[in-house]
C-alpha cells in the first residue's frame, strides 16, 4: 500500500504565444477591414444626403418656364432714333463734295427732311451756284425706306422739271446712304415697319429676322 | 466583433452625410449675388440710341444657346428685361437625369465701349448654383459677353461710333452710342 501512494507530480506547461503553435485562433476584426465598412458608409452617407437633397430640389427643377405673352407681330424689335446733328453728318459725307457746299438739313415732324446749301451744278451747259433747298419725305413701303425728293429750289426759285437728273441723283445718293446704313446697323433682312420724325430726332422701327 | 463593424459602418454613414451637408452649406453660403448695377445713366451726348425688345433678345438668346457647345444644351429658355440693367432668365437644360430649370440673372453693362454680361443668382429650384456653374463653365460670363460684342462690332459696321452706355426698362434695353 506504501508503495501505492507516489507523491504527484506536477509539471508546469505555459502555453505557447498566440500564433506560435500554428494552431488556428479566433480572427480579430481587422482594422483595414473596418475602415473599409467605414469608407463604404462614407459613400452610403453622401448618397443619402444626395438623394434626400435631389428629392428636395428636382421637383421644383423640374418646373416648366413660367408663362409668356405671345410675341406681338406689331410691335418693332428694334427702334433706333438718330440724332440730328449725326443723320446731317452722315448725308454730308456720302454726298459728292463738288456738288454741294455749306449743305444742312433740318428735321421736320411728318417724315420730312429739309436740305439747305449752296448748289455748284451744271444744267444744260450753265452753271449754276447759288443757295438751295430740297425737302424729302422718308417713309416705309413693304419693308424698305423709301426717300422721295421735292423739288429743288434754287434762290428760292423751283426748279421742278429743270433739274431732274440733279433731284434724282440727290435722291439716290441719300437713298443708298441711308440704305447702306441701315443695313449696316440691323442686317441686311431687317424689315422697316415706318419712319418717323420730329424736330429734332429721326426714328427708325424695324423688325428684325 | 459584429459590434465594431456597425459602429464603423454607421461612423461612416454620419460623417458622409455631414460631410455632404456641409459641402451643401459651403455652396450655399459661397453662391455668390447679384451685385446692385448703378450709376448707368444715359450719355447726353448720344448720337445714335438703339432701343431693343424683349421679344428680340429672347430670339437671339435661344439663337446663341443653339449654337453654344455644351454637354448639357439648353432647350428652351426666355428672358426678362428688368430695370436696372438686369434680366432675369429661365432656361431648360438637358441633363442625364432629364430636362432640368435653371433660372437666374444676368446684369448688362457697358464700359469702355464694350459690354460686359454677367450670370449672377443662378438657382436650380431651390438650391443655388451659381458657384457650381462657375465651376463647371469657367469663363461663361465672357464668352457670352464676348459674343455680344462680337454682334455689336459688326452692326456698327464702318460707322464711327462708340458704345457707351447701356440702361433698361421693363420690356426693352436701350444701346446709347457715341461719335468716336
Amino acid at each position: 500500500m506504501a508503495g501505492s501512494s507516489q507523491p504527484r507530480v506536477y509539471v508546469y506547461k505555459p502555453q505557447p504565444p498566440a500564433g506560435a503553435s500554428g494552431a488556428a485562433r479566433p480572427a480579430a476584426t481587422p482594422v483595414a477591414g473596418l475602415a473599409a465598412l467605414g469608407c463604404l458608409g462614407l459613400l452610403l452617407g453622401m448618397l443619402l444626403v444626395a438623394c434626400v437633397l435631389g428629392a428636395l430640389v428636382l421637383p421644383g427643377a423640374r418646373a416648366g418656364l413660367p408663362p409668356t405673352a405671345a410675341p406681338d407681330a406689331s410691335r418693332p424689335d428694334i427702334v433706333i432714333t438718330v440724332q440730328e446733328a449725326y443723320f446731317q453728318h452722315l448725308v454730308s459725307s456720302a454726298l459728292p463734295p463738288d456738288w454741294a457746299e455749306g449743305i444742312s438739313l433740318e428735321l421736320q415732324p411728318g417724315g420730312l427732311v429739309v436740305f439747305k446749301g449752296k448748289i455748284k451744278a451744271n444744267f444744260f451747259g450753265v452753271a449754276v451756284a447759288g443757295d438751295y433747298s430740297a425737302t424729302s419725305e422718308l417713309s416705309a413701303r413693304d419693308g424698305h425706306l423709301v426717300i422721295k425728293i421735292r423739288p429743288v429750289e434754287v434762290m428760292g426759285i423751283s426748279l421742278a422739271g429743270f433739274v431732274d437728273k440733279f433731284t434724282n441723283e440727290l435722291s439716290a445718293r441719300i437713298t443708298e446712304m441711308v440704305d447702306k446704313q441701315v443695313q449696316d446697323g440691323l442686317g441686311a433682312n431687317a424689315y422697316i415697319m415706318d419712319v418717323r420724325t420730329d424736330d429734332h430726332q429721326l426714328v427708325i422701327l424695324a423688325r428684325l429676322p | 466583433m459584429r459590434n465594431d463593424k456597425i459602429v464603423a459602418l454607421l461612423i461612416g454613414i454620419l460623417g458622409g452625410a455631414l460631410l455632404c451637408c456641409l459641402s451643401s452649406g459651403l455652396l450655399l453660403a459661397l453662391s455668390p449675388k447679384a451685385a446692385a448695377v448703378e450709376g448707368w445713366a444715359p450719355p447726353a451726348n448720344a448720337v445714335i440710341t438703339a432701343d431693343v425688345s424683349e421679344a428680340y433678345l429672347n430670339r437671339v438668346m435661344m439663337a446663341s444657346a443653339a449654337d453654344y457647345p455644351s454637354p448639357y444644351p439648353v432647350r428652351a429658355g426666355q428672358l426678362d428685361v428688368l430695370p436696372g440693367n438686369r434680366m432675369a432668365f429661365a432656361v431648360q437644360i438637358e441633363t442625364p437625369i432629364g430636362l432640368v430649370t435653371a433660372k437666374g440673372v444676368a446684369t448688362i453693362v457697358a464700359r469702355e465701349g464694350r459690354l460686359y454680361i454677367g450670370i449672377e443668382d443662378v438657382y436650380m429650384g431651390p438650391l443655388p448654383v451659381t458657384l457650381l456653374m462657375r465651376l463647371t463653365q469657367p469663363g461663361l460670363d465672357e464668352r457670352i459677353s464676348d459674343r455680344a460684342n462680337t454682334q455689336i462690332i459688326s452692326r456698327l459696321g464702318q460707322a464711327n461710333l462708340n458704345l457707351a452706355a447701356v440702361t433698361s426698362d421693363e420690356t426693352q434695353l436701350h444701346f446709347y452710342f457715341t461719335s468716336k
